[in-house]
């Protein structure tokens, strides 16, 4: 096959395994409503579409199967035939038979040998019979079905399409490659209606029909057929950010220039300018980048209506899917790693959760279960929701089970809440299924789930109300390749910690030392916040110096402490120094380096040197501090806590430049102002604008901040062309100042430990909010540094006058 | 015509060493290494190689020889067994590219110790001294091990 070829071949790959993805959707959301004639048509479209293009390479077995399944479509379509649940089987046979090729022909080029008479026989027999049968509302009992020609099968005992019981489209390829009769099918599945309450495959088994090993294989095929790669290799990019990619990587290229240039002329001078430049384009090429790769979680969730459908027929269940948010994007990278996670949750919540039809029914309930998948941003994150109305978890079988199985210790089970007996179905090796069956509950536990999730720098947790339901929550960053992380040190050697893993910074000042920190139990532990911290020292640890962390410790005038949260434990590292908060690129460490288990990757630092990713998991595990440890925390209160050294303050957060927060305290706010751009005046180089009948100084926040308080962030080009300006306030003896911010976010009530920064830099150290770190201002410091007050002096004056 | 083999010549301690020209992506001097914690012993640390980590892995380790005062290497050979996983060995100096032709090929002296023996492919007679070729797979096995 010729190079062009192999274009137009992958071409079709790629199309037609987008196109399979949406007739699947379609087929399942024709089942609910046969009437819609534009889905019939567009499932008709697409199979046209794949036996047309066969004639191109000489697929002679795809075109004759999608021909058949063509033809079927132009009857419905023509309104001579009504969709019944029988069509839809046979037509979800079609779009697993057609992919399964399609997959054949990716990987050999190959139509490959099988014999696909009996799908198209099938297809073939649906299109004749029946023409005359009405179509039926979704509320009417659906035609027989005929596939069997079993004339004699009674209506089905509830006037609802779902109670007829499907083959959930494992058996479609079964049939397809001959192993399986159809009409075997169609006897069991009538078998089945007659009150059988075992599943198709059973009964198919049981009447010699099937091996027990046809329907593990047809699994397995299934699920290979969900990872298909072709149609996952490939993104699809707007053509109009790629235009834009490649502007900014001129201006990259031109700003790249400039800088070699300063460099070789000794010119200094607009250095800060054209570094500045650099900064921004970088950013904004980051972000697009970032975008290009971002992905709508309907990627993932397209696949479920048929999944949902398939788990459901073989657990004999009825099960309504509503998914919410499906256009939440985020990294195709996570969007790969939640894939099986949620199908996970979702088998989960269909076999265990939701209950029989008959159980429902007598507990009052819609016959009809319903599974909610939900997708949304909160905080720089996605949250997903698995949320299902069945019959909730049972506390006494997971206390019961739990403690059969010693998962838990009997003198911790006695203290746990109800929440964390729910949580215990995390626990490896915890299952609740009373029996094993064919979808879920092999021994590939929730722990499996958990994991994978935490991988990604996820959390999961559950919640559940017995006889309403359980949902299942994740949460997970936006993406892994760029994290936030708090960079830290110990003798020298610089460390990173995902923010994701971070609660907050203690810093112990050396004369508190002795009270705060306290041996209970052999291990070192931090009075904090009237719970008992286990503090594990990262030097110790990394072997550093082999001491343990005691009262009397590292040396220095005080100790840091960042206190971390995984695995549902909470620990105290402590470090030499916190450096600083910033954006890490993560990099993988090599194959054979990836077994240590204290380290999750690596990252280039500004100054080209390597600092190691910290795995708090990991390091907490290698640390040997396991949940038995933690429960020090609950068990032993602390007397005499500290809560001086951890005082809440009212923090104004705001945003003064793309991926710069900062937080100020509110104290240190007057006011805060929107003004036009059209009023500001200059003054000399300076901006000022009249303010309370006196005028105001304008300052750049992020100039002052970005230059270190040169005093040059007063001038009027540092103001940017933001309309409105956006203006806090800070007024001392008299004399006021504007400082413009991009945006002021929100205001917050945090804890701030006091110490941690440098009073003359204007950074009063860092505050985490809402999980990350952010910088805390000190605006009298960073004024008095930057000398902005003497340069107010005029205004000062004029306020002064005025009133 | 007699068979040839190409070698990339290093001295480690005492030793002149030699790796098959294939398998060399590049020297460099001496870089920086962050050191990497509860890594085997052989494993120094890892470098960046533009915007890469690379595991920099400490020769005299592994070839049970004694450690070098102060740490000090003066050059990085990255080779790589595989195309996409490079390593960085470290040297004392570099040497030249010898070509060294197959028939006078011997067996490691009985003099060097047995774990370092293990990871010699073969001895050549290069002017007065003996050039060992390292073999990089074993090298990296007993690296990481």
């Amino acid at each position: 096959m010729g190079v062009m070829d192999e274009g137009i071949l992958r071409e079709f790959l790629a199309e037609s395994l987008e196109g399979l993805g949406q007739v699947e959707r379609d087929l399942v959301a024709l089942e609910r409503d046969p009437g819609d004639v534009a889905k019939i048509g567009g499932v008709f479209r697409v199979f046209h579409t794949i036996k047309g293009t066969c004639g191109f390479f000489g697929f002679t077995k795809l075109a004759a199967v999608t021909h058949a399944g063509e033809s079927l479509l132009s009857r419905l379509r023509g309104g001579e035939r009504a969709l019944s649940p029988e069509i839809v089987n046979a037509l979800l046979a079609l779009v697993d038979t057609v992919r399964a090729i399609l997959g054949r022909i990716e990987s050999s080029k190959e139509e490959g040998e099988g014999n696909f008479a009996r799908l198209i026989q099938r297809l073939n027999r649906l299109e004749e019979e029946g023409a005359t049968e009405a179509p039926p509302a979704a509320t009417e009992p659906p035609p027989a079905p005929t596939a069997a020609g079993a004339a004699t099968e009674p209506p089905a005992p509830e006037a609802d399409t779902a109670v007829i019981p499907r083959d959930g489209g494992l058996f479609g390829p079964l049939i397809a490659s001959g192993r399986l009769d159809p009409e075997a099918v169609a006897i069991a599945a009538q078998q089945q209606r007659l009150g059988d309450p075992r599943r198709l495959g059973e009964i198919l088994v049981d009447h010699g029909a099937l091996q027990p090993q046809d329907i593990l294989d047809a699994l397995l095929v299934r699920s290979e057929m969900a990872a298909s790669t072709l149609a996952e290799s490939s993104i699809r990019v707007d053509v109009h950010l790629l235009d834009l990619l490649m502007n900014l990587v001129g201006e990259l290229v031109l700003a790249r220039n400039q800088l070699l240039q300063n460099v070789a002329s000794q010119d200094h001078a607009d250095l800060p300018g054209t570094v500045q430049r650099l900064n921004h384009i970088t950013t904004e090429l980051q972000e697009r980048i970032m975008k290009t790769r971002m992905q709508p979680i309907g990627n993932v969730c397209n696949k479920l209506p048929r999944l949902v459908r398939d788990i459901a027929s073989a657990c004999g269940k009825q099960v309504r899917l509503e998914l919410e948010g499906v256009d939440t994007e985020l990294d195709r990278t996570i969007i790969e790693a939640i894939r099986d996670p949620l199908t996970h949750l979702i088998r989960n919540a269909i076999d265990h959760g939701i209950e029989t039809t008959e159980a429902r029914v007598a507990n009052g309930k819609s016959p009809e279960g319903l599974l909610v998948v939900r997708a949304f941003h909160e905080g720089g994150k996605v949250h997903l929701e698995v949320e299902d109305d069945g019959a909730g978890l049972s506390l006494e079988s997971i206390r019961e089970r739990a403690l059969r199985q010693n998962l838990i210790p009997a003198d911790r089970a006695a203290r746990m809440t109800e929440r964390d007996w729910y949580n215990v179905i995390f626990l490896p090796g915890f299952t609740t299924a009373a029996r094993v069956t064919n979808v879920s509950g092999r021994g590939v536990g929730m722990d499996v789930v958990k994991t994978n999730v935490e991988r990604i720098g996820g959390a999961i947790d559950v919640d559940s109300r017995p006889g309403h339901g359980t949902t299942m929550r994740i949460r997970i960053p936006l993406t892994l390749a760029i994290v936030p992380a708090l960079v830290i040190s110990v003798d020298g050697e610089r460390y990173a910690i995902p923010q994701v893993n971070l609660i907050e910074l203690v810093r112990v000042e050396r004369a508190e030392a002795s009270t705060r920190l306290v041996t209970a139990y052999d291990v070192p532990v931090l009075r904090y916040r009237e719970r008992l911290l286990p503090l594990l020292d990262l030097r110790a640890i990394l072997g550093t110096a082999p001491t343990p962390a005691r009262a009397d410790g590292p040396e220095g005038d005080a100790i840091s402490i960042v206190v971390l949260h995984a695995d549902g434990l909470t620990v105290g590292l402590v470090v030499d120094t916190i450096e600083a908060s910033q954006e890490i690129v993560v990099k993988p460490l090599g194959e054979p380096l990836r077994q240590i288990p204290v380290f999750a990757g690596a990252t280039i630092l500004g100054d080209g040197a390597v600092a190691l990713i910290l795995d708090v998991p990991g390091l907490a595990r290698h640390a040997r501090i396991s949940r038995s440890d933690g429960e020090i925390e609950e068990s032993a209160p602390a007397e005499n806590v500290d809560r001086g050294a951890m005082d809440r303050q009212t923090l104004v957060v705001c945003t003064v430049g793309p991926r710069w927060t900062v937080a100020i305290p509110q104290t240190q706010i007057a006011r805060l102002e929107e003004f036009r751009r059209a009023d500001v005046e200059r003054s000399g180089d300076r901006a000022i604008i009249q303010y309370r009948g006196g005028l105001l100084p304008l300052v750049s926040l992020g100039a002052l901040l970005d230059l270190g308080g040169t005093h040059a962030a007063t001038d009027i080009e540092w103001i940017g062309d933001a309309d409105p300006l956006r203006v806090v306030v800070h007024e001392r003896e008299g004399r006021a100042v504007g400082l413009i911010v991009e945006a002021v976010v929100e205001i917050v009530e945090e804890r701030v430990a006091p110490g941690g920064g440098d009073a003359s830099t204007g950074f009063a150290g860092a505050v985490v909010v809402r999980g990350s770190v952010t910088e805390l201002i000190d605006l009298e410091g960073l004024l008095r540094q930057a000398d902005v007050h003497r340069h107010s002096a005029l205004a000062a004056s004029a306020e002064g006058g005025a009133r | 015509m007699s068979e040839e083999r190409v070698l990339c010549t290093f001295r480690v301690a005492e030793h002149l060493l030699g790796l098959d020209i294939s398998v060399i992506q590049e020297v460099l001097r001496q870089q920086e290494i962050t050191r990497l914690p509860l890594a085997a012993p052989a494993v120094r640390g890892v470098i960046n190689l533009r915007g890469r980590i690379v595991p920099a892995l400490d020769l005299r380790r592994c070839l049970d020889l004694p450690v070098a005062e102060g740490g000090r290497h003066d050059a990085n050979i990255v080779a790589r067994e595989r195309e996409d996983a490079p390593v960085s060995l470290l040297v004392d100096e570099i040497g030249d590219v010898v070509t060294v032709p197959l028939e006078l090929c011997e067996g490691a002296p009985e003099t060097m110790r047995a774990a370092a023996r293990e990871l010699i492919r073969g001895v050549f007679p290069v002017h007065d001294r003996l050039l060992l070729e390292l073999d990089l797979g074993k090298v990296l096995r007993v690296a990481y091990a």
